[in-house]
């Protein structure tokens, strides 16, 4: 629009020279990606550019624009993955962000990727985006998909009537990606014959008198923007009048422009044209012409085709068992969990501690003064290898079993199961999706919570994430779950833990939901505003990618995160527990100074000092504690879990305190990266300190509670 | 316009509606951009246990909207 070097320079020297400019032409094309949410338009930014941007199967995954480049034949182009949006009316900030691109960042080409199974309503993004720049191309994307739906889309027929290049697309499958480059390199800008939108006579007529106006004034202004820019004057769309005229440096309360606009509203109000409605008028034209063409395009064989997803969804999103199936299935996952991860924990742990006498040997043999070796070995060594033992197999399933029903589209569904207990709790239904990306990291989940618009909404959901345990604290509750209470009932069983994470884990939706309720009417007081939110046609996940996204991407970056902080939370163990400041070791004073406080909670001084320790990552608080208890200050290996056992009741366990450690690590702060996270979300210290607040005094009061009914009710009966 | 009118929220599972008003509400331009308009047609399909929000049936998409947003919304229901 207006005077940007690519629409002036290469172009304004005609066709005929295009040969000569090639080079120039192809050397930096910038490409905006856009399209309704959940449509694939991360999946074919991760195909062109080789990015891993993380996809999933439901709407609002992508909530920062994402950057990447790719080159084909001589050509290098630049792409930006935006947010999906249904409009540019900037409803949400995610839509606002990806509106703000195509109307001032001005890209070559605007890529809208539409979803062929849905084309109708695609085509509302399609056509608000025409309306601004004619330099589109449509790509329809999940045509495999239509297929199995008995869909077809002429996809010719499509390009003739709108005339922009149309590509057929399965992203997913790496189906017509080719075609696709081969469309954007040999793209020629339009000169003014894409199609645009039609509201009839009148309107036209209406939105012709102030565009001219515009254009007037503004010689160098684009036709097509012009005409937008008079449509949002009209429909008195200020925010998107201010950015656009901002950026452009144009006045559009120039006298000569408004006499115009009055003009044109006094011809609407003639014809009968309310023009406060007119911005419902133009979208229910612009849906009337996307059935028009559609019914032009698109041949449904199978009226009905629905059928299949509601099939599942009778019972996963049902009034009797919806919400039962979703406990069940979160009890599945984490049996499979719990289960899949017993024997290769053994493994790697074996092997780790094998190899300790070797390196133990080792530095011996390379001179290292004595308490060197034993810092590294029985400090950081032993620390290291505990976590990854430890952390990785269940990880290692834990999420990829996560990301197939991410993908598979489940998890608005949660949402939709839930959503009644939201209500109460005056917040958002999308909260719950949220706390679903909790449960593999709290921070992840933090950032996830810019799915909901509502400002006070995502405060709350942002405030009570950490309610929802992490994967970095699912070893200490099993561990301590299974010592002390499977033991009284079935014996060491795997079924037993995962029914134990799981209450626990709706334990914690429960404080959460009580929390955001508390939140809602007192600090941030308020009702729950409106909630509308599309469901995902169910997808076939690809396994080859899950389990590369889940192992590479998640996986190995929390398994690394705990590690970088496991290594000198070790050494800081070992040099607490090996300095002594008169007789007593620096750890002992420590946990004596904090003991009556632990006590108080039904725990002690050393569990205590191994949560503040474990601040910076929840995954190293059992190994502290463990570490602690070894009167020589580190960890000793131990083969089984009864000999953990053990130790834990040398120092004065019971199934109260294991109870209280275990509601503890539930309800406390949530870990460093987290309050970073939450503070860079919120911009607000008083939020942070109020996230880091709040569960500390609801953690610590239950277990205070806790322990002092359960040592009365031993008094009395025991 | 017929006096079987009614709001969205009371559509009979399974039944479909030809939406006839959209009432002003601070998410009117967000239902306008996912196809809810004046003439086209909607289908209630299911509900979670608390009979609230619903899912919704419209050009080939599934929709979940809370009653409070559905009452605002009146349909037409045909069979």
């Amino acid at each position: 629009m207006g005077l940007t070097g690519s629409s002036v320079g290469i172009y304004a020297v005609g066709q005929k020279k295009r040969t000569a400019c090639e080079k120039c032409k192809h050397s930096n094309i910038n490409i905006a990606l856009a399209g309704n949410p959940n449509v694939g338009k991360s999946t074919l930014f991760n195909v062109l550019t080789g990015l891993n941007q993380h996809t999933g199967n439901w709407p609002g995954k992508t909530v920062l624009s994402a950057f990447g480049s790719y080159e084909y034949m001589d050509g290098k182009y630049t792409l930006v993955d935006l947010p999906g949006t249904y409009s540019l009316n900037a409803n949400s900030p995610e839509e606002e962000t990806a509106g703000n691109y195509i109307c001032i960042e001005n890209p070559d080409i605007t890529v809208v990727v539409a979803d062929a199974t849905s084309l109708e309503r695609n085509f509302n993004l399609l056509f608000q985006i025409l309306e601004m720049t004619e330099n589109v191309i449509l790509c329809v994307n999940l045509v495999d998909e239509a297929k199995k739906k008995k869909i077809t889309v002429d996809v010719k027929k499509l390009s003739e009537i709108l005339k922009i290049p149309v590509v057929a697309l399965s992203a997913g499958r790496k189906k017509g990606i080719d075609e696709f480059k081969k469309t954007v390199y040999n793209y020629d800008k339009l000169k003014g014959e894409a199609k645009n939108t039609d509201y009839g006579a009148v309107i036209e007529r209406v939105f012709g008198i102030v565009a001219e106006a515009i254009i007037k004034v503004y010689g160098s202004i684009d036709k097509r923007c012009a005409r937008w820019l008079g449509m949002r004057i009209l429909e008195k769309n200020e925010k998107a009048i201010l950015e656009y005229c901002e950026k452009n440096n144009i006045d559009v309360n120039l006298p000569q422009i408004q006499l115009k606009v009055k003009e044109a509203q006094k011809l609407l109000e003639c014809s009968g044209i309310d023009t406060s409605k007119l911005h419902e008028r133009l979208i229910s034209d612009i849906y009337r012409q996307s059935e028009e063409i559609c019914s032009k395009c698109v041949v449904k064989k199978d009226k009905s085709y629905y059928s299949r997803d509601y099939k599942i969804d009778r019972i996963l999103t049902s009034k009797k068992y919806g919400i039962p199936s979703m406990i069940l299935l979160l009890m599945g996952i984490l049996w499979l969990t719990v289960t899949g991860a017993n024997y290769p924990s053994q493994i790697i742990s074996n092997i780790l501690f094998g190899f300790e006498d070797d390196i133990f040997g080792a530095l011996t043999w390379l001179n290292f003064p004595e308490w060197s070796v034993s810092l590294i070995v029985l400090g950081v060594y032993r620390t290291l290898a505990w976590i990854v033992s430890v952390m990785l197999p269940p990880m290692a399933i834990f999420f990829p079993l996560f990301t197939f029903l991410e993908d598979l589209g489940y998890l608005p569904r949660v949402a939709f199961n839930l959503d009644g207990f939201f209500q109460k709790s005056h917040t958002c239904g999308k909260q719950a999706l949220t706390m679903c990306m909790g449960l593999g990291c709290n921070a992840a989940g933090v950032v996830g919570c810019r799915i909901i618009d509502s400002p006070r909404e995502r405060l709350i959901a942002i405030i009570t994430n950490s309610f929802v345990p992490c994967n970095g604290r699912f070893p200490l509750l099993i561990t301590v779950g299974t010592m002390f209470f499977a033991g009284m009932l079935w014996g060491e069983s795997s079924l037993f833990s995962a029914v134990l994470v799981a209450a626990l884990i709706v334990f914690g939706v429960m404080i959460t939901l009580f929390v955001s309720k508390f939140l809602s009417k007192t600090f941030l007081k308020g009702m729950s505003s409106s909630f509308v939110m599309e469901m995902p046609p169910y997808r076939r996940p690809q396994a080859g990618k899950i389990i590369i996204r889940s192992v590479f991407d998640r996986t190995l970056f929390v398994l690394f995160r705990a590690v970088c902080v496991a290594a000198p939370a070790g050494a800081v163990i070992w040099l607490m527990a090996n300095i002594n400041i008169g007789d007593i070791s620096i750890l002992e004073r420590c946990a004596a100074f904090l003991d009556p406080i632990g006590r108080l909670a039904g725990m002690d001084g050393y569990i205590l000092l191994a949560f503040i320790l474990g601040f910076p990552a929840n995954e190293i608080v059992m190994p502290i504690i463990i570490m602690s208890y070894m009167s020589a200050g580190y960890m000793t290996e131990y083969s089984n879990i009864a000999q953990l056992h053990e130790l834990l009741v040398q120092n004065g366990w019971t199934w109260v305190t294991a109870l209280c450690v275990m509601i503890f690590s539930l309800v406390h702060f949530p870990c460093a990266t987290t309050v970073l996270t939450i503070k860079k979300e919120t911009q607000s210290l008083k939020w942070t300190v109020l996230s880091f607040l709040l569960p500390l005094i609801i953690g610590f009061s239950l277990c205070v509670i806790v322990s002092f009914v359960s040592n009365t009710l031993i008094s009395i009966f025991g | 316009m017929t006096d079987n009118i009614i709001s969205l929220d009371k559509l009979p599972l399974l039944k479909r509606g030809r939406i006839v008003k959209i009432g002003s509400d601070d998410i009117k331009n967000r239902l306008l951009d996912l196809g809810l308009v004046e003439g086209a047609t909607i289908q209630a399909l299911y509900e979670n246990a608390f009979s609230n929000p619903r899912a919704y049936y419209i050009r080939d998409t599934l929709i979940a909207i809370r009653k409070r947003e559905a009452s605002l919304i009146l349909v037409e229901p045909y069979d």
